[in-house]
C-alpha cells in the first residue's frame, strides 16, 4: 500500500530512530553512577551489592545517604539526554519539604525530583531541570503515596485498565486521603486521575486459595494437592541432577500438572502470591503451617486473632492485612487467649509479620459513619499506634509494607531513586487527626491539589489551625485561594 | 403566508401599475421579464432570512429552481413568470438537522461489532412517521443503529417527502458506543484482516515469481503435448484476496483511511474520551465525537484537551453543573471556545425535546454563547459532520431548498415553526390553535 515516497520517509524515520536509540538507552546507565547503585536498586533485591562495597549495608538505609554531588550529577545528566528522547520528558520536583523516605531517614528541607514518573534524585541540593513542574512543600511533610492493600470502588470493576473512570469522585476522594495505589479486583492499579497512562501496576496480583470458604475436607484436599506438587518439584530437581550422570533418566510425569495443579506449581515456585481470608486462631495456625511446610508466599486478610499465633505466622513469613479497630469478643469457653486485641498490629509486627492496615470499610463511602472508609486510611494506621505500634512502623503499614503485601514493593511504597514518583504532601504528621493532604502526586503528575479541588479546599486553606470565616455557605467561594 | 401563485402574480401586476408603492418594492425584489427563460422559478420573499452562515438578511429573497436554491439575497432580480411566495411575516432559516437519533425505530439489543449493519435494514417509515419532528422544524435526521458495542452504520434521511427520495446518505458514519474494549478489539481484528490479505498477496506474488522462473524452460518436449495444458496460461491470473469478515470491512476501511467514512465515538463521560484517546493513539482513524453532556457533566474536564484537536463534537443543549458542585457551567460554550465545531442533538430522543430545541438554544445564548454559533449548531455544523454541507445546512446558492418558516425569530420563546419545506416543496403546515 505504501507509495515509494512514503516508504522512503519511513526508512528515514527508522534510521533516525536507530540513531537516537543508543543515546536513549545509554541515559539510565549514565544517570546512575556505580556508587549510587544500592540506592537505585529496588528493595526486592537486597543482596545485589557491587563488589566495591566493603560492608553490605541494608539497601533501605542507602537511599538518602546519597552524597548530594552525585544527586546533582544525576539531574544534569538527565537534562543532557533530553534532546535525544523521542517524547517530551516530564519533570516534577517536590521542593523544600520534610521528606520521609520510609525505608531511610527523614530529610529536612529536601527535594524529590522525578523524571517521566520515576524518582531520579532525592537530596538537599538537587539541581532542577528547566520546564520542571515544581511543588513547593516548604513547611510541609512529604511521604510516599499511601497504598490500600484492599480496596473497592476506586477503579472499574471488570478489567480496570479499560473501565476505570479516571475523573470519578471516588478516585478524587481517595487521592485526597493520600492513596495513590490500590488493589482493583485482582490487579494493583494506580489512581491516575485524568489519564490512563501507567494505570495498572501489576496484573493478577494474587492466587486466591479460597481458604475461608473451604470445608475441612476441602482444606485437607488443598494440603494433599500441595504435597503432590511439592513431590513433583522435588522429582524434577532429582531428574536435573541425575540427567548429568544417567542418560536413561526420565523426567517425572507432568500430564496431570494442569489447572489448579499448575497454579499450585506457580505458588510453590514463588511465581505468585496467594491470598486467604482467615480470622480465628486455628485457621491462622493451619495456614501458617501450610506456608511454612510448603514454602510459599501467603497474605492473610483479617487475622483478627493473629496476635495469638504471631510467632508461627512470623516464622512462616506470612503477610497480614488487618484492621486494628476490628473487634471480636473473646469466648471464655476456650482455655486460651482469643478474641480481638488493639495490640494485634504491634504483636504481629514484633514477630516479623509484614502488616498492612486497611480501614473497616475498604472503599469510599458517602453514607453512614465517617472515618471508617478509605479516606481515613492514615487514621486506621493511627489506631495501630494506639495499640502500641511505633509511629514509623505504623506509617510502613500503609506504605512500604502494604506494597509488600501486594508484591509491588520494588516499584512503590517508599521514596527511593528508581521507584515510581507517588508522593503525598501533607500539612502535618501523616498519622495526626488534623493532618490534611495538600498534594497527591501519582506517576510524577499532580493528581490532587487541595486548593483546586472543591472537596476540602475550604478547611484550613493555609494549613493553619484557625477556621476561616465565610460570608456565605453555598456555593463555596474559593477567592481566598492563593491569598 | 400566501402561496397561491395566481393571486400573488396578480397582486404584483397590480403593484407594478401603482408606481408609488412599487418603487419601494422594486428596491427589495425586482421582477424582470426574460422571454427566453423557459423554466419557472419560485421566489420566496421573507421578512428575515437566517442563512445559517452567520448572515441575516431582512426583507430578502430566496430564489428556488425546483429543489435547489438558485440565489439568495436582497433586491434580487427574478423573471416575471416566477411563482412568488409572500412570506414577509415569516423568518426563513435552514431546516434543522439532528445528527444522531433513533426516532421512530424500535429498541435493539446488540453488542460487539456489526460494521456491516446499517439502519437501512430497519428503516420502513410510515409516511407520517416524522410529522412531529417536522412540526419541530427538523428536516433531516441521521438515524443510528441501536445497541451497544459497534452496532453499525447510520443513514441520513429527510423527515418527509416521497418515500424513495427520503434517504440522503446510506450508509453514513459508523456508530461507536462508549466501550473501549470493543473499539480496540475491533480495530485489532481489522488490522489482522489487513495483514491476512497482505500476507496472501505476498504469497501469491512469490508463487507467481516461482512460476515465472520455472516458465523459461517451458519449451515442452513434444512427446507430451497435452499433459500440461495450463502450465503457461495466456494471461496472468489475478490476485484473489481472501475474504474479509464483512462485520470488520468498515473498520478496515477506516484504518486504510478510505474517504467518506468516519467513526462517531460516543462519550458517556469524560473518562471515555481518555480511554478512546489511548486507542486512537494506536489506530489513527477518522473520527468525531458525541458527548452526552445531558447525562454526565464532567465533560468540562476534557474541554481543553479535546478542543486542541479541533474535532466536530455533538453535544446536548443544557447548562451543566460542575461535577460535585453547585456551580453552573456552560460546557457547550467551553467546547466551542476550545476549538470544537459543536453540533447539538436533542436532550432526549422524543418529539417534545425536538420541539424544545430552539428554546434550549435560546437558553444557551442567554448564558453567553453567540447567536450565530448556536444557530449553526443545529444547521450547518451537523451538515458538515455528516459530510452533506454541499447540500444542506444553510441557505446558499446551489444547496437543497430545505427551509423552515417561523412566525418570529427562532430564539424568541414565542416562535413557532409554521411551514416546512423540503426540496422546494412545502411538506408541512403547522396549525396554530386560536
Amino acid at each position: 500500500m505504501l507509495r515509494p515516497a512514503t516508504s522512503w520517509r519511513w526508512c528515514a524515520a527508522l534510521l533516525c530512530l536507530a540513531l537516537a536509540l543508543p543515546v536513549f538507552a545509554q541515559s539510565p546507565a549514565e544517570s546512575q553512577p556505580s556508587d549510587t547503585q544500592p540506592a537505585s536498586q529496588p528493595a526486592s533485591q537486597p543482596v545485589s551489592q557491587p563488589a566495591t562495597q566493603p560492608v553490605s549495608q541494608p539497601t533501605s538505609a542507602a537511599t538518602s545517604s546519597l552524597p548530594t554531588t552525585t544527586t546533582a550529577t544525576t539531574s544534569t545528566t538527565t537534562v543532557a539526554t533530553t534532546q535525544a528522547a523521542p517524547e517530551k520528558e516530564r519533570f516534577l520536583a517536590v521542593i523544600n519539604g520534610r521528606v520521609h523516605t520510609v525505608t531511610g531517614p527523614v530529610l529536612e528541607r529536601a527535594t524529590v525530583l522525578s523524571r517521566n514518573g520515576i524518582i531520579t534524585a532525592i537530596g538537599e541540593h538537587v539541581v532542577l531541570p528547566p520546564e520542571c513542574v515544581v511543588v513547593d512543600a516548604t513547611g510541609l511533610e512529604v511521604y510516599p503515596g499511601l497504598v490500600a492493600a484492599v480496596a473497592g470502588g476506586l477503579h472499574g470493576v471488570n478489567q480496570p485498565r479499560d473501565t476505570t473512570n479516571v475523573y470519578a469522585l471516588n478516585m478524587a476522594i481517595a487521592l485526597a486521603g493520600g492513596i495513590t495505589t490500590a488493589l482493583a479486583g485482582n490487579d494493583v492499579a494506580k489512581l491516575t486521575y485524568g489519564t490512563t497512562q501507567d494505570l495498572i501496576l501489576k496484573a493478577n496480583a494474587y492466587l486466591n486459595i479460597n481458604y475461608a470458604t473451604r470445608s475441612p475436607l476441602e482444606r485437607a484436599q488443598l494440603r494433599a494437592d500441595l504435597e503432590r506438587v511439592r513431590t513433583y518439584l522435588r522429582d524434577v530437581q532429582r531428574f536435573e541432577r541425575e540427567k548429568a550422570v544417567n542418560k536413561d533418566a526420565k523426567p517425572p510425569d507432568k500430564e496431570w500438572l494442569k489447572e489448579k495443579y499448575e497454579n499450585y506449581r506457580k505458588l510453590l515456585a514463588r511465581e505468585v502470591i496467594s491470598v486467604a481470608t482467615a480470622n480465628s486462631t486455628h485457621e491462622l495456625a493451619d495456614l501458617a503451617d501450610l506456608a511454612q511446610t510448603y514454602g510459599f508466599d501467603l497474605v492473610v486478610r483479617g487475622a483478627v486473632e493473629g496476635w495469638t499465633v504471631a510467632p508461627a505466622l512470623g516464622r512462616a513469613g506470612v503477610r497480614a492485612v488487618i484492621t486494628p479497630r476490628d473487634e471480636r469478643a473473646p469466648d471464655d469457653r476456650f482455655n486460651r487467649p482469643n478474641g480481638s486485641s488493639i495490640e494485634n498490629a504491634r504483636i504481629l509486627h514484633t514477630h516479623g509479620v509484614t502488616v498492612a492496615v486497611v480501614p473497616p470499610t475498604a472503599a469510599i463511602t458517602l453514607w453512614g459513619l465517617a472515618g471508617r472508609d478509605l479516606l481515613h486510611l492514615n487514621m486506621e494506621a493511627a489506631f495501630a499506634v494506639r495499640g502500641g505500634l511505633s509511629n514509623d512502623a505504623a506509617v510502613r503499614t500503609i506504605t512500604i509494607d502494604a506494597a509488600r503485601v501486594l508484591g509491588v514493593d520494588d516499584r512503590i511504597g517508599s521514596l527511593e531513586i528508581g521507584k515510581d514518583a507517588d508522593i503525598v504532601v501533607c500539612d502535618g504528621d501523616l498519622l495526626h487527626y488534623m493532618t490534611q493532604v495538600r498534594y497527591t502526586i501519582v506517576n510524577g503528575r499532580v493528581a490532587y491539589d487541595k486548593a483546586k479541588e472543591t472537596l476540602f479546599a475550604h478547611i484550613r486553606p493555609q494549613g493553619k489551625p484557625e477556621v476561616p470565616q465565610f460570608d456565605d455557605y453555598w456555593p463555596r467561594r474559593l477567592q481566598w485561594v492563593g491569598e | 403566508m400566501t402561496s397561491v401563485p395566481q393571486s400573488c402574480g396578480l397582486s404584483l401586476k397590480r403593484l407594478a401599475r401603482g408606481a408609488g408603492v412599487a418603487v419601494v418594492f422594486m428596491l427589495l425584489a425586482a421582477p424582470v421579464l426574460c422571454a427566453d427563460e423557459p423554466e419557472r422559478l419560485t421566489v420566496i420573499r421573507a421578512g428575515k432570512i437566517i442563512t445559517g452562515t452567520g448572515e441575516e438578511i431582512h426583507d430578502g429573497v430566496i430564489v428556488l429552481n425546483g429543489a435547489k436554491i438558485q440565489n439568495v439575497g436582497k433586491g434580487l432580480e427574478y423573471p416575471l413568470n416566477a411563482k412568488v411566495i409572500d412570506a414577509r411575516n415569516r423568518v426563513a432559516m435552514p431546516g434543522l438537522i439532528n445528527p444522531s437519533s433513533r426516532f421512530g425505530l424500535s429498541g435493539y439489543h446488540r453488542a460487539e461489532v456489526h460494521g456491516n449493519w446499517t439502519v437501512a435494514d430497519e428503516y420502513f417509515p410510515a409516511p407520517d412517521a416524522y410529522d412531529e419532528l417536522l412540526d419541530a422544524g427538523y428536516t433531516t435526521l441521521a438515524l443510528v443503529p441501536g445497541g451497544g458495542g459497534i452496532p453499525g452504520r447510520a443513514i441520513v434521511v429527510h423527515t418527509a417527502g416521497a418515500q424513495e427520495q427520503r434517504v440522503l446518505q446510506a450508509p453514513a458514519y459508523l456508530r461507536v458506543t462508549p466501550d473501549k474494549r470493543v473499539l480496540r478489539g475491533a480495530l485489532e481484528r481489522a488490522q489482522q484482516e489487513i495483514e491476512k490479505v497482505e500476507k496472501a498477496k505476498q504469497e501469491f506474488e512469490k508463487k507467481q515469481e516461482q512460476e515465472r522462473r520455472a516458465a523459461p524452460p517451458a519449451s515442452q518436449p513434444a512427446s507430451q503435448p497435452g499433459s500440461q495444458p495450463t502450465s503457461v496460461p495466456a494471461t496472468q491470473p489475478a490476485f484473489q484476496p481472501p475474504p474479509i469478515d464483512p462485520a470488520f470491512q468498515v473498520l478496515v476501511d477506516l484504518i486504510q483511511k478510505k474517504p467518506d467514512v468516519f467513526a462517531l465515538l460516543e462519550l458517556g463521560s469524560a473518562s471515555d474520551y481518555v480511554h478512546f484517546s489511548e486507542v486512537l493513539k494506536k489506530f489513527d482513524v477518522a473520527h468525531q465525537f458525541l458527548a452526552r453532556n445531558g447525562q454526565q457533566s464532567d465533560f468540562t474536564f476534557i474541554a481543553e484537551q479535546i478542543g486542541a484537536k479541533k474535532p466536530r463534537v455533538v453535544l446536548q443543549p443544557v447548562i451543566n453543573r460542575a461535577p460535585n458542585s453547585a456551580e453552573r457551567i456552560h460546557v457547550v460554550r467551553q467546547f466551542a471556545q476550545a476549538g470544537c465545531e459543536v453540533s447539538l442533538m436533542p436532550l432526549a430522543d422524543d418529539a417534545e425535546e425536538h420541539r424544545q430545541m430552539l428554546g434550549r438554544i435560546a437558553l444557551l445564548v442567554r448564558e453567553g454563547w453567540t447567536r450565530a454559533e448556536a444557530l449553526k449548531a443545529v444547521t450547518l455544523h451537523p451538515a458538515r459532520l455528516l459530510g452533506l454541507d454541499s447540500r444542506l445546512g444553510s441557505i446558499e446558492k446551489d444547496k437543497d431548498a430545505d427551509l423552515i418558516f417561523l412566525d418570529a425569530d427562532p430564539l424568541d420563546p414565542l416562535a413557532r415553526v409554521r411551514e416546512v419545506m423540503i426540496a422546494g416543496e412545502i411538506v408541512r403546515r403547522v396549525e396554530v390553535p386560536q
